[in-house]
């Protein structure tokens, strides 16, 4: 099982740990609704150094995303939410690209799936003949995510507490590298936030910079509550390789542009699936892969810190509209929700 | 490592159920460990009192922010009582466990049974055991 630099300094404020992706991390400092409801009103960070962090560069960068990236970079100093597809509209994993500039990329993969994900771009730099170079940067550094509407504010106070002077992105999915430290305006909570990453030697004036600025740590518990209220997928459970991002509220991140869509609208008429938000009224929380009629099943569940009712992520076989109303058989029990638009909390 | 709370005056389950015995009788709860790796306890639906339950037989189910849980009766008895504050204030087991916390109250069928129960030194070594295994 594998610890992040943090691990200790968590230990010793009361994490709770569980396993996630072959990493022990904190699921929880005491309350997962409390560490959520902080995030919604002031600001917290979370430790994902689990996440995939890697370097795509060469002079053959944008024809390698153009290939396997559903979205077009155009900007330099931005990023964008997207989708890696395989040549056969398998959806690899879903990811952030930023873009450094035309011959220097960053990505953010799901860490159970970044093995994956190299793969799929090596594969095609073989196929392809292309000048292009993948560098695994996750192990040589810490990743943190500050999220909140206090966190701008209390980003500035970390940084000077760290004594770095550095440029804060202003806008949505910008960011800025100075070959040290990366800083995107980016998030998995729904609110404003900031994610850094910083060489691993550096935990515990990190860990420092981030109390005296007073920004509190949260776990995976509350992160889990946060992304599902704000609407976003978690890849693996809500989203997986047979399915696409058609029907499932996310059409809007594969470009027109993008060689793959075809293959990816193919592989969504032949086998058609729709995900949909669905707030239950009463408990018990449903599970992962519990039944919903009409036919369905849940693909993630938790109990909002905010509505307080179990909110779910359902994939139909066929289009519900809102307002429906659908049961789902969970441990026995039934439980009756409505479909609603997403997201099911919008942001502070 | 961060301590658990394990109280010398209990004894336990593999299962994390905590009894209290006094005379022919018991209360019983989860144990400090069981509640935080629950997280947040949204729901308990407590016991129906005068209900025969054997020894290892579920009780009741408590719902946290994430998952459903079976509580385990540590021996075979009736109950008695059961906790009705956890019906509107559930997060009392997340605050105080073996205190405001308890979720159910039983009548002894046998107390031979207790032998079988595990002791808190043992208790706090199979928790060391989880968390190092984990």
């Amino acid at each position: 099982m594998r610890v992040t630099p943090f691990f200790e300094l968590e230990s010793k404020v009361g994490a709770f740990f569980t396993e996630f992706a072959g990493w022990r991390l904190p699921l929880h400092f005491g309350s997962a609704i409390q560490e959520a409801k902080n995030v919604r009103k002031d600001c917290s960070f979370f430790d994902i150094t689990h996440m995939g962090r890697v370097k795509i560069s060469g002079p053959d960068s944008e024809i390698l995303l153009a290939k396997v990236f559903s979205r077009v970079l155009r900007k330099d100093g931005k990023g964008l939410y997207g989708f890696l597809v395989s040549s056969d509209g398998r959806t690899i994993d879903d990811t952030v690209i930023f873009k450094k500039n035309s011959q220097e990329f960053i990505a953010i993969f799901n860490s159970a799936r970044k093995d994956e994900d190299i793969k799929l771009l090596e594969d095609e730099i073989r196929n392809l003949r292309l000048k292009v170079e993948v560098i695994d940067i996750s192990d040589e550094s810490v990743f943190v995510a500050v999220q909140g509407p206090k966190s701008a504010l209390k980003i500035s106070e970390f940084f000077d507490n760290l004594g770095v002077n550095i440029n804060i992105p202003a806008s949505r999915f910008s960011f800025t590298d100075n070959g040290e430290i990366f800083i995107s305006r980016t998030g998995y909570t729904g609110e404003d936030g900031f994610e850094i990453i910083v060489p691993a030697g550096f935990a515990q004036k990190i860990w420092d910079a981030l109390m005296k600025a007073g920004i509190p740590p949260a776990g995976l518990a509350a992160r889990d509550i946060l992304r599902l209220e704000a609407g976003l997928i978690l890849y693996g459970l809500d989203l997986k390789e047979s399915d696409t991002p058609f029907g499932s509220h996310l059409e809007r991140f594969v470009d027109s542009e993008f060689e793959r869509i075809a293959v990816l609208k193919e592989k969504f008429r032949n086998n058609p699936s729709f995900l949909k938000g669905v707030i239950f009224e009463s408990l018990p929380i449903p599970q992962h892969g519990d039944r919903v009629y009409p036919e369905g099943f849940v693909t993630s569940a938790v109990f909002s810190a905010i509505l307080r009712k179990p909110i779910a992520l359902v994939r139909f076989k066929q289009n519900i509209a809102e307002q429906e109303v659908v049961k789902a058989e969970t441990r026995g029990k039934v439980i009756y929700g409505t479909v609603v638009s997403l997201p099911f909390v919008r942001s502070s | 490592m961060k301590k658990y709370e394990v109280p010398d005056n209990l004894l336990y389950t593999k299962e994390h159920e905590w009894i209290k015995v006094d005379g022919d009788k018991a209360i019983c709860g989860i144990t400090d460990y069981a509640q935080k790796s629950l997280s947040d306890i949204v729901f308990v639906e407590t016991p129906e009192i005068g209900r025969e339950i054997k020894k290892n037989e579920v009780v009741c189910t408590i719902e946290s922010v994430k998952s459903v849980s079976d509580v385990y009766s540590p021996t075979s008895g009736k109950i008695v009582d059961a906790n009705e504050r956890l019906k509107n204030e559930p997060d009392l087991i997340n605050k105080s466990p073996y205190e405001d916390g308890w979720i159910f109250k039983l009548e002894l069928a046998d107390k031979s049974e207790l032998e079988d129960l595990i002791k808190p030194e043992e208790y706090r070594e199979l928790i060391r055991k989880i968390e190092e295994g984990r």
